[in-house]
């Protein structure tokens, strides 16, 4: 392999005008492969239609059925509850139901004033519901009934209609991006570099083919969301390739793992039984331990202090914390209408926070911080305590300015890049320099020369994407990043779960917090905060990172076959509907993939 | 769970800030890529070493005078032209502040933001500089490896048709010692625009006018005359003295009016002018005569000439007036005053470009003519320019000269070696609306030395006007 590259990069070198040709080649032909890969994920996303799940019903006395379409319900006479109800005995928010998906219900009563029973027994504590139990909301007596069989069938086959994207045609291009790439830069580095851009390109393009194959394989559909994130590692590998190449195996071991936390995230996240009584508290352990350790073990690096270095390698702990961190955050479950929920979360995020202030990774903190503000909002619903807290966190940064002057250093440049270029600037403006230098089609990867300027793959990392890819294809990466939120917002709506809900909102939350502190900051509308951009950054505890959050996405996708969650109830509930689901659904992927055995079903 | 749900519009804010954002960041970019682009630190734009490396230079008559090819910048041919033409089109590296090459980058970039670096090739706009590339190599030649500086422009549009700095050396073959031989000491300085130097004699006609403009009559000075001071008579004795000091003339003049004590350069005449005229009106005049501001010649401000007339003796005052003790002139600011003597008290400031075209040959951009404010009343500048011919007719000789021309020769004695010396004027053939100056550092005496290279000068550009 070495002799085949060594004569790949000489017979490169040897025709200057083939290769001039073929970088503008590349120049034209990555804007279009990228909108040829993104378009179809971006469309399959935003064009599935939605019905509903119905996992239980309550019937009232007079025959009026109300179904409830997710594992938590509330029950009350304000418009926002899930089951609302007109009678004046019942209180504005009075009770919840709880199912573990597994076709548990627990009833709680919200300290109402004319109580909750169940068959005449007050709920006064946690209250389990079977099938057919009369419980009384004030003086509404309703019937508990689990959705019957049949009806959660045709319920499934409805839902089963929509059609995800299938993935060969995006893998083909996306092989086709890949290679391109790798031959462009095989051209502009060195013969030394060659041997190991062309094995980690194709490494990766294996991975990715085998990763889907073995999805496949597995009757899982929706990819989606893996086609953008290869799509952004991809980019992510050609600027680490322009910058530094030497850690390009470093950054591609990080793809499997970062594939193999997720699928681990996925396996945990479709369990809200365990999620409730023991996930949420190991992730809150597992977050207060990796920021500890890095309290205590960090080096500096790049001017923050939460970096540890084992042997060889050097990663920050923040990183995989920030996941822990949403895990545990978002774990309410049951707890959510009583007041105390947010005190042990009030703890933690106080604690993750500081302790990132006194490592000086306040870009990290502020990631924190905005994540806490969502979820502490979608858990409370408390816009005042919102606001109070912002005001709160602005005081605190107005005091970090003046007990850290580095950080107000970079205020002063705030805005004025280009005229401090030699001083706090200096990042800034390069950055700028490159974007206009790059155009809307870039020089060719591998041709710019922001990559020599301090953490040009990290923290500047759109500017390089900007002047190597152009600014079409950095646009397109940060359109990834919407699509992928603005996916999650919409898979929140109508997921079965508030955990599910909570946790996909509050990754969105950090994704584009993340992208815009890493856009905003390189360009001069932010101070800089060395943030790093998701799955395009160099830096392994990033893509794991990265990577990891995708989880908590596909746990809030609701389409049976691609969500984490869905797939396991999925099976779950052929295996309880038995001979029905074996007469009424054909296999999965014929179903999915094939339009006329689509319509057949409709 | 619908209630939490319809928290979830928190995070559509979220993404609708983000979405907000990214436009104003395109909208940035389409109003700022030009300026993001055109930065000296653009390794897309310089080599490593700093050259630039798109952009072509031309004189007037399209002489390429320096372009780039194969990533290398180049020059003309010829060596004269080279060293003659270095600081108005600079040097590879920049090191030459004010030239071209280091102030023109915006000019010379063709950039379309749409194509970035793409659209930037090598040639690049072709900045079609004012100077003669031809006349200019005569004015190197003339000045004989002397250091100084000779300009020469037409006060009417301000083009530069020769402008030459000594030391100067050829950059296409950079001399190995250019940092560390003495004789190329200030080498990177384009005189005419950055420096300043002792004037001399050449300020004489600035005491005349503020003398003129001040009203003082022939009587304020020798109460024994009477009338205008146009009809003031001096009798030079060689030496005049004010308190404790004096100031000396290098001869007895005798009695002279007030136009021949310009011709005489009678140094006693003008000592007497300044002291009887005051520190402050003085001063008045110079900034009026606009020596203490600074001109833009093209993207470049020269230096500003500085004069110290305050809280000093008589004597001190009267050494100011002949162009001596503190003062310190410009010789940009010289030559546009000596060209508002010839255009009626005002004149267009200097450009060294005459337009910008782009890769076809379209001109994109032409300077504007600027001139400067009223420098003198138009009877003074009449009265002085009479003064100048009468002394190139009585003491230079006009035909040492190719032309009619006005001027004023001034000489600073140096502790050692030979003198530094000054000719300024003009032209006063209607055709020819040219102004010049001459400033050689040990040069000589400057009605001789600097005459004498301001006549070929004046000699090569007449034949190419004609």
């Amino acid at each position: 392999m070495h002799a085949l590259t060594t004569l790949l990069k000489s017979f490169l070198d040897s025709s200057p005008h083939l290769t001039g040709s073929f970088t503008e080649l590349v120049r034209y032909t990555l804007p279009v492969l990228s909108f040829l890969i993104l378009s179809g994920a971006f469309l399959s996303l935003f064009s599935l239609p939605r019905k509903k799940e119905i996992f239980a019903r309550l019937v009232a006395a007079d025959g009026t059925s109300y179904p409830i379409n997710h594992l938590e319900a509330l029950i009350g006479r304000t418009g926002n509850a899930d089951v609302v109800l007109s009678d004046r005995s019942v209180d504005r928010i009075h009770a919840t139901l709880s199912g573990n998906g597994k076709g548990g219900w627990t009833v709680y009563d919200i300290d109402s004033k004319r109580g909750t029973f169940v068959n005449g027994t007050e709920v006064t504590e946690p209250f389990a519901l079977h099938d057919g139990d009369t419980v009384t909301f004030g003086k509404a007596d309703m019937t508990f009934r689990i959705v019957a069989s049949e009806e959660e069938a045709e319920v499934l086959r409805q839902r089963r209609i929509v059609r995800p994207l299938p993935p060969w045609t995006s893998l083909l291009l996306l092989t086709i991006l890949q290679g391109m790439l790798c031959l462009q830069l095989c051209i502009e580095k060195n013969a030394q570099a060659t041997y190991t851009i062309v094995m980690v390109f194709l490494g990766y393009t294996l991975l990715m083919w085998v990763y889907f194959t073995m999805m496949r394989l597995w009757h899982i559909t929706g990819f989606e969301l893996e086609i953008i994130a290869f799509y952004l590692t991809s980019i992510c590998l050609s600027v680490t390739t322009s910058s530094k190449w030497t850690l390009l195996p470093k950054q591609l071991l990080s793809v499997p793992l970062g594939i193999v936390l997720m699928l681990f995230m996925g396996r945990l996240l479709s369990n809200l039984d365990k999620i409730r009584r023991y996930y949420r508290w190991i992730m809150a352990g597992i977050a207060l331990a990796l920021i500890a350790s890095a309290l205590l073990l960090g080096s500096l690096k790049n001017g923050a202090t939460n970096w540890i270095r084992i042997g060889g390698f050097s990663f920050q702990p923040s990183e995989l914390a920030k996941l822990c961190y949403v895990f545990a955050g978002s774990a309410t479950l049951d707890r959510l209408f009583r007041k105390r929920n947010l005190s042990l979360f009030l703890v933690l995020s106080f604690a993750m926070i500081l302790s990132l202030a006194m490592m000086n990774d306040f870009g990290t903190a502020s990631v924190f911080f905005v994540t806490f503000l969502v979820i502490s909002f979608l858990r409370s619903g408390d816009f005042a305590t919102l606001l109070l807290m912002l005001g709160g966190a602005v005081s605190a940064g107005a005091m970090a300015l003046v007990a850290k002057p580095y950080i107000w250093a970079r205020f002063s440049t705030w805005r004025h890049a280009m005229e401090y270029s030699s001083a706090g600037g200096y990042q800034q403006a390069r950055t700028l320099t490159a974007i206009s230098s790059g155009g809307l089609l870039g020089t060719g990867p591998g041709g710019g020369f922001l990559k020599r300027v301090a953490a040009a793959d990290t923290d500047l990392v759109f500017g390089m994407m900007c002047e190597e890819c152009g600014l079409i294809t950095a646009v397109f990466a940060v359109l990834c990043i919407i699509a992928l939120s603005a996916f999650a917002i919409r898979s929140a709506m109508s997921c079965r779960s508030s955990f599910y809900m909570i946790a996909a909102c509050s990754a969105t939350t950090m994704l584009i917090f993340q992208t815009a502190l890493n856009v905003f900051g390189c360009t001069d509308l932010l101070p800089l905060t060395g943030v790093t951009f998701p799955f395009v950054s160099n830096g392994g505890s990033s893509m794991l990172l990265s990577w990891g959050l995708i989880a908590f996405l596909k746990a809030a996708d609701t389409r049976p076959g691609a969500s984490f969650v869905y797939r396991r109830s999925y099976r779950e509930q052929r295996r309880r509907l038995g001979a029905l689901a074996d007469e009424e659904f054909p296999e999965a992927e014929s179903c999915v993939d094939s339009p006329e055995e689509e319509g057949d079903d409709q | 769970m619908r209630k939490i749900r319809s928290r979830i519009a928190l995070c559509s804010i979220v993404l609708g800030l983000f979405l907000i954002g990214i436009l104003i960041l395109l909208n940035t970019y389409r109003r700022n890529a030009s300026k993001w682009f055109l930065t000296a630190y653009n390794r897309h734009l310089y080599s490593s070493e700093n050259v630039l490396l798109t952009g072509t230079v031309t004189d007037r008559n399209g002489k390429v005078l320096s372009y780039v090819s194969g990533g290398e910048r180049c020059y003309n041919a010829d060596e004269t032209i080279r060293k003659a033409t270095l600081h108005v089109v600079g040097d590879p590296y920049g090191k030459i502040g004010v030239s071209a090459l280091a102030t023109m980058r915006d000019d010379l970039v063709s950039f379309k933001p749409a194509k970035g670096i793409a659209s930037v090739d090598e040639a690049g706009n072709t900045v079609v500089l004012s100077i003669d590339a031809d006349l200019n190599a005569a004015a190197l030649k003339a000045l004989k490896n002397r250091n100084g500086t000779v300009c020469v422009y037409n006060y009417k549009t301000g083009e530069i048709l020769a402008l030459v700095s000594t030391p100067t050396y050829d950059p296409a073959d950079i001399p190995e010692d250019l940092e560390d031989n003495p004789s190329y000491s200030g080498v990177y300085l384009n005189r005419f625009l950055s420096t300043t130097a002792t004037p001399g004699s050449v300020l004489k006609p600035l005491i005349l006018q503020a003398a003129l403009e001040a009203g003082l009559e022939a009587s304020h000075l020798d109460p024994s005359q009477d009338g205008p001071l146009t009809d003031w008579k001096y009798n030079c004795k060689g030496i005049v003295r004010f308190g404790d000091g004096y100031v000396k003339c290098p001869k007895v003049h005798g009695t002279q009016s007030l136009g021949k004590t310009l011709a005489n350069s009678c140094n006693c005449a003008y000592a007497v002018l300044a002291v009887k005229l005051g520190p402050e009106t003085v001063a008045e005049c110079m900034q009026r005569a606009g020596l203490t501001d600074s001109y833009t010649v093209g993207n470049i401000k020269t230096a500003r000439s500085t004069f110290r007339f305050s809280g000093i003796y008589d004597y001190q005052l009267g050494y100011a007036g002949v162009g001596l003790y503190h003062d310190q002139v410009n010789p940009c600011s010289l030559l546009v005053y000596y060209a508002a003597i010839a255009n009626g008290g005002t004149a267009a400031v200097p450009n060294t470009v005459k337009g910008v075209c782009d890769r076809k040959g379209n001109t994109i951009r032409t300077p504007d003519v600027v001139t400067t404010d009223e420098l003198m009343k138009p009877e003074t500048a009449e009265y002085l320019r009479s003064a100048l011919i009468d002394d190139v007719c009585l003491t230079y000789g006009k035909d040492r000269f190719p032309c009619g021309i006005a001027a004023k020769s001034g000489t600073v004695s140096q502790a050692q070696g030979a003198s530094n010396c000054w000719f300024a004027g003009f032209t006063t053939d209607e055709d020819m609306p040219y102004a010049f100056v001459v400033y050689l550092e040990h040069g000589g005496t400057g009605s001789s030395a600097a005459g004498d290279v301001a006549a070929a000068v004046l000699k090569e550009l007449v034949s190419s006007v004609r």
